[in-house]
Parts: C-alpha cells; sequence; structure tokens
C-alpha cells in the first residue's frame, strides 16, 4: 500500500507480490517471493516536488535453502 | 521453497550533513561574495560567532567544504601585503547553494511547532 | 579482524619555539614538514602574512610578531590533521612515523641517558596512554603495567604493588583488581621496588552498549563511523571508551580506528558478516551486509548484494521486477 500523503518528505518503499515482515531494522524488512514480485520507490507530491532526492535501494537476496 | 529477499532504502539524502561550524562557514563565503577568502571568512565568523579560530581551523573547514563540492576556490594574483602571496578566493557551487537552503528548511523544520514565546527573538 | 580503540589522542606534541627574524621561513618549513598541500600552505601563510602586517600597524611589531607565532602553532594541528586525510596511504605511513618518532623521542633520550643494564627502569600502564588508565568495566578488572629496562627492553612483572592514593574511593588490590563502583577518577600508585609510578584511574563505568542489530553499507561508499552508544547506569553516555571491534569476515568489511579515536567501517565486498562491539565487559552484535553498486536489481542472483542508486522527485515512482526462484521442492 502506497501512501497518499508523506508528512515526512521521504521517499516510501513499497514491494507487491510477495510476503514480507520486518527485519533487524526500522527501514528494511524480509521478503518470501513465491512468485514473480515488484518493488516500488515512490516518492509523493507533497512538499517541494522539484526537489530531488537521492538515495540507494539495497536489494540482498539470500541463497537458497 | 523460494528465496527470500531483504530490501533496504539506505541512505536518503539531498546534500551532504554540514556541522555547525561548516555551515557558518558557508554563509560566511555567501555573506562576502567576491571578498570570501579565508581571513574575510575569519573575521566574519569572529563576529558572528564570537569564536576566534586560528587561521588553520579555517581553512580545514573551508577545504573540508570543497571536498564536499559546496565550494570551489581559485588562486588571485600575487599581493604584495601577503608577501608577494595570492588569495584563495572561495565561491558556492550548486550543491552549496542546495545545502544552505537544506539547512534552513530543517531548522525551519524543527522549530515547527514550538510556541512564539519560546523562539529566540531575532537580533 | 580487531581493531582496538581509545577516545581520546594519546599524546600531544609539544612545540617550543623561540621569536626571532624570519618567523615566516620557519613557519614554511613547518607548513612543509607537516606535508601541507603547496597551494593550501601559501593561502595559509599569506593570510598570517596580511594580517600580521595589519595588526604591527595597529599594535607594534612585537606584539604582531607573537600572534603570527602564536597563530602558526595553533594552526599546526589542523593542518597536520589536513595534510594527513589528503595525503595518499605511503604518505600517511610517513607522516605517521614522523609523529610517532616526535612523540617517542624524549623517552628515547631519557632511556639512552639514564641507560641501565637489565635492572626495572620504568613502569609503564599497558591499558590506554602511559599514565592514564580508562576503566569501563563493571566487574572487577586487573590493572596491567608493563616493566622495562633502561633500554626499553619488556621485563617480566616480578610483583608490581598497587595503592589508592586520592580521588573517588575505588576499591584496589594490592594485586592490582580495581572496581570501578561509580565513575570519577582516582589516583593510584604502582610499585616496584624503588619505582614508583603514579597512575590517573579514569572510572568510567559501561553498563550497556547501545547499537544497531543490522549494518548496511555499500562497497566504495561513504566510510562511517561504527554507530554505537556506550551508556552508564543513569542510561547516560560515556564517552571516555576503550574497547575492541572485532570484524568477522575482513574480506567483507574491516574497521580502522583513526589517531583521533573514531572507528570507520569500510566495505571490503559484497556478502555478509558480523561484528562485534567490546567496551569493558559489555558487548553488541550486528549484522553487516555490504552491497555492490548495480544499476539495476532485477535478475540478482542466491547469494548476491545489490545497491541500487535511486533519484527521485515528488510525484516519481520507480518499479523493478523480482523473479521468484524455482521450487526446489
Amino acid at each position: 500500500m502506497l501512501p497518499d500523503g508523506d508528512e515526512q518528505h521521504m521517499p516510501r518503499l513499497a514491494i507487491v507480490g510477495a510476503y514480507c515482515g520486518p527485519a533487524l531494522d526500522t527501514h528494511s524488512f524480509f521478503c518470501l517471493a513465491k512468485r514473480d514480485a515488484s518493488v516500488f520507490v515512490y516518492h509523493s507530491r507533497v512538499g517541494d516536488q522539484t526537489r530531488e532526492v537521492n538515495g540507494t535501494l539495497a536489494v540482498w537476496r539470500q541463497p537458497q535453502p | 521453497m523460494q528465496s527470500s529477499y531483504l530490501f533496504y532504502i539506505l541512505t536518503v539524502m539531498s546534500a551532504p550533513s554540514l556541522g555547525t561550524l561548516e555551515l557558518a562557514a558557508l554563509l560566511a563565503v555567501a555573506r562576502l561574495a567576491d571578498d570570501a577568502y579565508g581571513l574575510a571568512v575569519r573575521r566574519d565568523l569572529a563576529e558572528r560567532t564570537g569564536r576566534d579560530l586560528s587561521v588553520g581551523a579555517v581553512y580545514t573547514t573551508l577545504q573540508r567544504l570543497e571536498d564536499k563540492g559546496l565550494l570551489r576556490s581559485h588562486a588571485s594574483a600575487p599581493i604584495p601585503v601577503r608577501g608577494g602571496r595570492s588569495r584563495r578566493h572561495y565561491t558556492i557551487t550548486g550543491a552549496g547553494t542546495r545545502a544552505i537552503r537544506e539547512a534552513e528548511r530543517h531548522t525551519a523544520s524543527i522549530w515547527a511547532g514550538v510556541r512564539t514565546t519560546l523562539r529566540p527573538k531575532p537580533a | 579482524m580487531r581493531a582496538s580503540f581509545a577516545s581520546r589522542a594519546a599524546a600531544r606534541v609539544r612545540a617550543r619555539s623561540s621569536v626571532e627574524d624570519g618567523i615566516a621561513s620557519k613557519v614554511e618549513c613547518l607548513l612543509e614538514a607537516l606535508g601541507a598541500d603547496p597551494a593550501f600552505a601559501d593561502a595559509v601563510l599569506g593570510d598570517l602574512t596580511e594580517e600580521h602586517a595589519r595588526r604591527a600597524a595597529r599594535d607594534g611589531a612585537r606584539t604582531a610578531r607573537w600572534w603570527y607565532v602564536g597563530e602558526a602553532l595553533r594552526s599546526a594541528p589542523h593542518l597536520l590533521a589536513s595534510a594527513v586525510r589528503h595525503a595518499s596511504w605511503r604518505r600517511r605511513a610517513r607522516l605517521s612515523a614522523y609523529i610517532a618518532a616526535v612523540l617517542l623521542a624524549p623517552a628515547v633520550a631519557v632511556i639512552a641517558l639514564f641507560g641501565g643494564n637489565g635492572l626495572p627502569a620504568q613502569l609503564v600502564a599497558d591499558m590506554g596512554s602511559a599514565a592514564d588508565i580508562v576503566v569501563n568495566n563493571v566487574r572487577p578488572v586487573q590493572l596491567a603495567m608493563r616493566v622495562l629496562d633502561a633500554a626499553g627492553h619488556v621485563l617480566p612483572d616480578t610483583g608490581v604493588r598497587y595503592r589508592w592514593s586520592a580521588g573517588v574511593p575505588v576499591p584496589v588490590s594490592s594485586t592490582g583488581v580495581v572496581t570501578c563502583t561509580q565513575p570519577g577518577d582516582a589516583t593510584v600508585h604502582a610499585s616496584l621496588g624503588p619505582l614508583t609510578t603514579r597512575l590517573t584511574l579514569r572510572c568510567r563505568p559501561v553498563l550497556d552498549v547501545r547499537a544497531f542489530r543490522m549494518l548496511n553499507i555499500v562497497v566504495g561508499g561513504p566510510v562511517a563511523e561504527v554507530p554505537f552508544l556506550a551508556v552508564d547506569a543513569d542510561g547516560q553516555r560515556v564517552t571516555q571508551l576503550r574497547g575492541q571491534i572485532t570484524v568477522e569476515d575482513s574480506s567483507v568489511a574491516t574497521v580502522n580506528v583513526t589517531a583521533e579515536g573514531k572507528q570507520l567501517l569500510r566495505a571490503r565486498a559484497a556478502g555478509s558478516t558480523a561484528l562485534n562491539v567490546r567496551i569493558g565487559d559489555r558487548d553488541a552484535h550486528m549484522e553487516v551486509h555490504v552491497y555492490e553498486r548495480a544499476s539495476t536489481p532485477e535478475g540478482i542472483r542466491p547469494g548476491q548484494h545489490l545497491a541500487v542508486p535511486v533519484q527521485v522527485r515528488g510525484g516519481d515512482m520507480r518499479q523493478w521486477r523480482l523473479a521468484a526462484s524455482p521450487e526446489l521442492y
């Protein structure tokens, strides 16, 4: 679910097509993809729209068990 | 069993982070415009912050800002009063201007919601 | 991989200078010795000269000259730090050797002057700097001293004795077992025969080391300090620390300790490892994930760690598709 607004003016992450749960810190989570999944990075229109925000999306794919 | 993934947004930043002295020096360069060189920045900082910084401290701060891409510098022609040495003049880059705006926005954000009676009176 | 650190610089270089003509050339030599960038040194010297001229006209030549010397000495540590920051690794090693030589020279001179024949000549604390011991332990801890002969060779400890003499009341046994029951500084005397050394025991008990459970860093990304917080019994931050940081797999990440005691975490190669921070008798354990830069996470293989730069403005959305792995069973 993507947020409608964003009071913190920070980009959000959403994952579709996977079961996700919290990981060891507040910014990350573990997901189980039983089929193809999609990851979205979304930045709301709230605030200064012209301001570019740079960040890094880090993905770690666990080895197969 | 399928692979599991870990997703993470590592850093979200619109500008390099600035220390208090770095921000003060950046603002001094902005104020001094064409006259922004080490000694002038030092005098400006002393007047505004009351801190008597050494020449070396001022230059290392300016150098750090240059390393972060917030300032650029060039040497002037040699000047007799400096023993024939040139002045190193500093100008603010686009990233420096954005960093100042970001710092102002950040300050406004942390003051937001604080009662006006608690706010410091403008000088 | 293990890195020890102390939160304060081990020592300070003391400089003495006489005021005489040609100060500028001496300062120039100092800047050169410190390895300052010539353009940087030129700017600093130019400023010193310009301000000196202004002060000489306003306050007189003598006052201005003293200002010049004082200002040059005040600037030296900053210039040294700048030189170290911008130097190559080889140059940094040379600078470190230079600093070490300056710091060790007095001790070497004393040993050379009062050289002996293998008899105990010096007691040196083996924890922290020579006469300053930081203890972060809550449980009793054994003080350690090194017994040196006049030539600086380490001799076996044949029974150093300890006693508390001043400061906060701290139980100190004669064999050197200390229990930091409260924060504060105490003076402790260590003696071996006629040799006596006065130590400042800085009790800074750490009750807890708080840290993120997971750290994510990128190969070639910024080097960051290991994020942890050591707190005392009141939950207040403890700043004077001695400890060790251990990284399980140094091919993935390493920790380097700077001269200022900062512990910098550097990503080496993509993968996962664990990091342990030990302060006194408390530990914090962190998972460290190191990612390699990539333009997209699509097509990521099992075991891979990828970091994808993302740039967005208000209203932007990026999407990547990630494949499920084939069923194993």
